[in-house]
């Protein structure tokens, strides 16, 4: 995995990784100029006994058949169903509601530069032929950590932002208090530690074999 | 990474005494003259055993007539 293309790749991802994050700060920014207007955001729908279907109440409209169809209500407020959630709209939002429900592009955008900014120099490295440059492994972690915590981090805004406008407008009978992590950023967290392991293994024995040519010269 | 050392090679002067080459030594030993110059010019930084035995076998000495510490 050598020659330019890697670099170049390397570049393309701290690229895109910058117009994440500054989409991410506009959208932010954005958002919270949109106080008192509508927002958006997700909710999970649980049977309220211990199983059936769930039936989630708008204020004046009680959905037809279950959660399963899409509705409007009165003042705004609607609900799109798909898979146990509920999408809903409201408005009359607070600066909370609106920078949670919002913050989704900018947790994820600013995770990516993050990591793009922590691989670059290893993708660098593996473009030189030098994969266990020293400093390599220890970059790898940071990715793994990095990975782990956008995963978990980048959809738990826009469910918190759900339960308060759940809760704002009256719709947290039915709903799911708390929230779901994802566990699967876990899992890739943990596979590319495996990686930073491996790599620190071969800084290791890069070190020792460089110290050992080192130890070589002169010898007689 | 260098380290600092004070060992001195005589070799020079046990070849002058003997009359002998480098050339003549290295067919002694068996060690290359390349090697040979290395020791000869203090350039060395490690010795191996068998080298240092192959030379004083074939200059009759021992390893403190090779080298001293300055």
């Amino acid at each position: 995995m050598t020659g330019p293309w890697v670099r170049r790749l390397a570049n393309l991802l701290v690229a895109i990784g910058v117009i994440g994050a500054a989409l991410g700060v506009l959208d932010f920014v954005n958002a919270l100029t949109q106080v008192s207007a509508s927002v958006k955001a997700t909710v999970r729908v649980a049977p309220s006994g211990c199983c059936g279907d769930a039936r989630v109440e708008l204020p004046g409209v009680t959905l037809a058949d279950g959660w399963l169809l899409p509705a409007n209500g009165p003042d705004g407020l609607s609900a799109s169903p798909s898979a146990g959630q509920l999408r809903i709209e409201a408005w009359g939002s607070t600066a909370p509601e609106q920078a949670l429900a919002n913050a989704e592009l900018l947790v994820g955008g600013v995770g990516f530069l993050l990591g793009a900014l922590l691989i670059r120099p290893v993708l660098v490295a593996l473009s030189e032929g030098r994969p266990f440059r020293r400093g390599n492994a220890r970059r790898i972690t940071l990715v793994a950590v990095t990975v782990a915590v956008t995963g978990v981090l980048v959809p738990l805004p826009s469910q918190l932002a759900g339960l308060r406008i759940a809760q704002r407008t009256g719709l947290e009978t039915e709903l799911v208090h708390g929230v779901t992590v994802p566990l699967a950023p876990l899992l890739t967290g943990a596979l590319v530690l495996a990686v930073a392991a491996a790599f620190r293994a071969g800084e290791r024995l890069t070190r020792e074999s460089e110290e050992m040519a080192a130890d070589l010269q002169g010898l007689v | 990474m260098t380290e600092e050392h004070r060992v001195v090679c005589h070799l020079d002067r046990l070849l002058a005494a003997r009359g002998l080459t480098l050339v003549q030594l290295s067919a002694l030993t068996g060690i290359t003259v390349v090697n040979l110059s290395v020791l000869k010019n203090d350039r060395g930084r490690a010795v191996r055993f068998s080298t240092l035995t192959a030379l004083c076998d074939a200059l009759a000495c021992q390893p403190g007539d090779l080298f001293s510490v300055h």
